[in-house]
């Protein structure tokens, strides 16, 4: 082929493409309806009852229900949605669009609501088989639609048309802009009040659950109920709320009966039918229950705290390597990477010794630190450009330099930290970046909601990050953190803070709201609560409370000048100094 | 195996110098479209599978006649490098209004989003569309009495 031909095919190539992409873009765009439509919604039990539509500021379209509410929803633009699956899939943004169908002269409508009741967001929508939740079940949509309309979905696809409804954000509690501490404060609570009331009388926790339905799932987690346990004691010391304390103390004791048992000559917490224990969940339980002997709830730990605490000494290799597994048929460690063990490991070491005085612990705690730092600076290519979840190593950093603040292994600890909050921060978006409310949550995809367990981890992480630098002394080498880090601290709880449900919110979507308000979702569009959702979320939250006072304004968040000093050692108040301090009072 | 020697007419028909070039680059290319398409994508689309396999194939005999000095070399390569480019812009196509649906759903994405499209258009870019244009370039134009030496023939 000659180039003048070659060039000749390539213009009418861009001519067919130019002409394909401005069709798309007319057909898909939405556009703004003349007047906002607000659709009314009766809903009780988690069932909508009956629905209205009002062009106008009118009254509600629809009575409230014996024992139920009306939702107003308001749709502002909408735009044609094609038939087909994958499209339909991808196209409808979770949580900001409904579906409405045409056929004959009548008209079907799902708004958000109702697909979040369905659990009808963040399905693998966009490619089948991708593994990334993301879209709207195409099927369960058009299923509905076409019964609402009295027809079948292949009728309604062929002769009906599909529109996406854009919707207004649903107003929050919780206002955009910086969290103020008393919202900050009320999302706590509310967040250590529903994992608290989740305990059953047992101790053990609902562990998943789909709320829209009230529907327990199945399995369970010994390390997340330990880590739940350990936010309850947090967040009890913190609030002096005795529903809370009550909680942390039944989830405990259920952990000290039906999780610590024998590895081999040890002690560890693990399910019966276990036999590769990875040493998280002993990590975590330690962990719980130093919190509880901190928080002056339970003194009674000690004596299974001390034998856990030698279980994770004993995990360590003298270049401080943590082994973080446990075969307990055979009796031996098993040396397999598994997933932020190390930095479980250092960090419940640390707060056992602040909780029982052993500096056995602290120094173990040091060592495992010390040796985690080095394995990952040891893989140079590795550790600069691919880093995996060291949420766990930056809290064990904060702790370690809360107690010995110019220690080579706080250091080391904070400077593999800081490194990673480095590469996390890249991935923290801003307002306007996805359609969806974002600012100050992570996400590696704009398609895809974020979800509040990043969000909720990497601001654990950045509040010990600060800490531990208040905490180091002005003088000893080490790198300082960016003065962006307290606004990017501030943004992440503040988006998590606007993610809790609230009961005046979204009570209404579920057929329980006593057992899911106050939770916090898997994103804002699917409605699973497990117990690590709160956990980390409140745990951030409460981080960043006990910081707030001393930290620069977010004036910072984009001036390099004048705001990296914090004042010294927030972190290491008591929980009753840190009551005082917040201003407000117990059972509020 | 005994490779024949080259015969006179596959000889007018190659350009004189970089067919083995040519030839490895269509056999990588071969493998590169089978890779990703039976591969590398998460779903099957009886389309995109008979486009990945036409594709492949053609790339894959093409590669082999260039190397062996076939006589049909320059055609089976011409006709391989044609299917390549259709679908390779094709694809792009469908990538660029894919986008444009998405941004019209998901507004404007900002930043994040340019890189992975980038990425995503880069890959099918190199080998579907700039292999297979270097190779009609290559090829240069097909003269008749290349297609038919008798025709025409007083």
């Amino acid at each position: 082929m000659s180039g003048r031909a070659l060039a000749r095919l390539f213009a009418a190539w861009f001519a067919f493409t130019a002409l394909a992409v401005a069709g798309v873009h007319l057909a898909l765009t939405e556009r703004p309806l003349a007047a906002s439509l607000h659709v009314d919604s009766a809903w009780s039990e988690g069932v909508r009852r009956a629905r209205g539509e009002r062009r106008s500021e009118d009254p509600p379209a629809v009575a409230a229900p014996a024992g139920g509410v009306v939702v107003s929803e308001t749709v502002v633009a909408e735009a044609w949605l094609p038939f087909a699956r994958p499209l339909l899939a991808a196209l409808v943004v979770p949580g900001r669009d409904g579906v409405v169908a045409r056929l004959r002269g009548r008209e079907a409508r799902l708004t958000v609501d109702d697909l979040l009741a369905a659990g009808a967001y963040d399905v693998d929508g966009f490619v089948d088989g991708s593994g990334v939740p993301a879209g709207v079940d195409a099927e369960l949509v058009v299923g509905r639609l076409a019964a609402a309309l009295g027809t079948d979905a292949r009728t309604l696809a062929r002769e009906g048309t599909l529109a996406r409804a854009r919707q207004a954000p649903r107003p929050l509690p919780v206002p955009d802009g910086p969290l103020a501490p008393a919202d900050a404060r009320r999302a706590v609570r509310l967040l250590a009040r529903h994992l608290a009331a989740s305990a059953d009388a047992s101790g053990r926790f609902h562990y998943l659950v789909d709320a829209p339905r009230g529907r327990e799932l199945g399995g369970y987690s010994l390390a997340r109920h330990a880590g739940a346990t350990y936010f309850l004691a947090q967040a009890a010391g913190a609030l002096g709320d005795p529903d809370v304390a009550a909680g942390a103390l039944r989830a405990a004791a259920w952990l000290r009966e039906e999780g610590v048992g024998a590895c081999g000559a040890s002690r560890c917490v693990a399910l019966a039918e276990e036999d590769d224990v990875a040493l998280g969940s002993t990590a975590l339980a330690l962990l719980a229950f130093a919190e509880l002997r901190l928080g002056d709830l339970d003194h009674g730990y000690g004596p299974a705290s001390r034998a856990l605490a030698r279980t994770l000494r004993s995990s360590l290799r003298p270049d401080g390597h943590v082994v973080p597994r446990f075969r307990r048929s055979t009796g031996a460690p098993h040396d397999v990477p598994t997933l932020f063990v190390a930095g479980q490991v250092a960090f419940a070491l640390a707060r056992a010794s602040a909780a029982y005085g052993d500096a056995e612990d602290l120094d173990a705690a040091e060592q495992a630190l010390g040796g985690l730092a080095r394995e990952i600076a040891a893989r140079p290519f590795v550790s600069r450009w691919i880093v995996g979840e060291e949420h766990w190593t930056c809290l064990a950093a904060g702790e370690l330099a809360r107690a010995r603040p110019a220690s080579p292994g706080a250091l080391a600890g904070l400077s593999t930290c800081r490194h990673w909050l480095d590469v996390q921060l890249r991935l923290q978006l801003d307002a306007g970046d996805t359609p969806f409310a974002a600012d100050g949550a992570f996400s590696l995809s704009p398609f895809v909601t974020p979800r509040t367990t990043p969000a909720a981890t990497r601001a654990e992480a950045l509040g010990a990050e600060l800490a531990a630098n208040a905490a180091i002394p002005a003088g000893t080498s080490h790198e300082t953190p960016s003065p962006t880090r307290a606004a990017a601290l501030h943004r992440a709880v503040g988006w998590l803070a606007r993610r809790v449900l609230y009961p005046e919110v979204h009570g209404h979507l579920f057929a329980d709201p006593e057992r899911a308000s106050g939770a916090m979702p898997e994103s804002e569009a699917q409605l699973l609560l497990r117990i690590d959702y709160a956990q980390h979320a409140g745990s951030a939250i409460l981080g960043w409370l006990a910081l707030e006072p001393a930290l620069p304004g977010d004036e910072c968040a984009h001036a390099r000048t004048d705001c990296g000093e914090s004042a010294r050692d927030p972190w290491q108040r008591p929980a009753s100094r840190l009551r005082s301090s917040f201003g407000w009072a117990p059972f509020e | 195996m005994v490779v024949p020697p080259p015969s006179p007419r596959a000889a007018t028909r190659l350009p004189p110098r970089g067919r083995v070039l040519v030839g490895v680059a269509h056999l990588a290319a071969s493998a590169l479209v089978a890779l990703v398409v039976f591969r590398g994508l998460p779903d099957r689309v009886i389309v995109v599978d008979l486009a990945g396999a036409a594709t492949s194939a053609l790339f894959l005999v093409s590669g082999g006649l260039l190397l062996a000095r076939h006589a049909r070399a320059a055609d089976v390569a011409r006709a391989a490098s044609l299917v390549a480019l259709a679908a390779g812009l094709g694809a792009l196509t469908i990538l660029a209004s894919a986008v444009t649906a998405l941004r019209a759903a998901y507004g404007s994405l900002a930043g994040g989003a340019l890189p992975l499209v980038l990425v995503v258009a880069a890959l099918p870019f190199a080998y579907l569309v700039l292999l297979p244009a270097a190779s009609l370039l290559w090829l240069g134009p097909r003269r008749r009495e290349e297609a038919d030496p008798e025709e025409g023939a007083p």
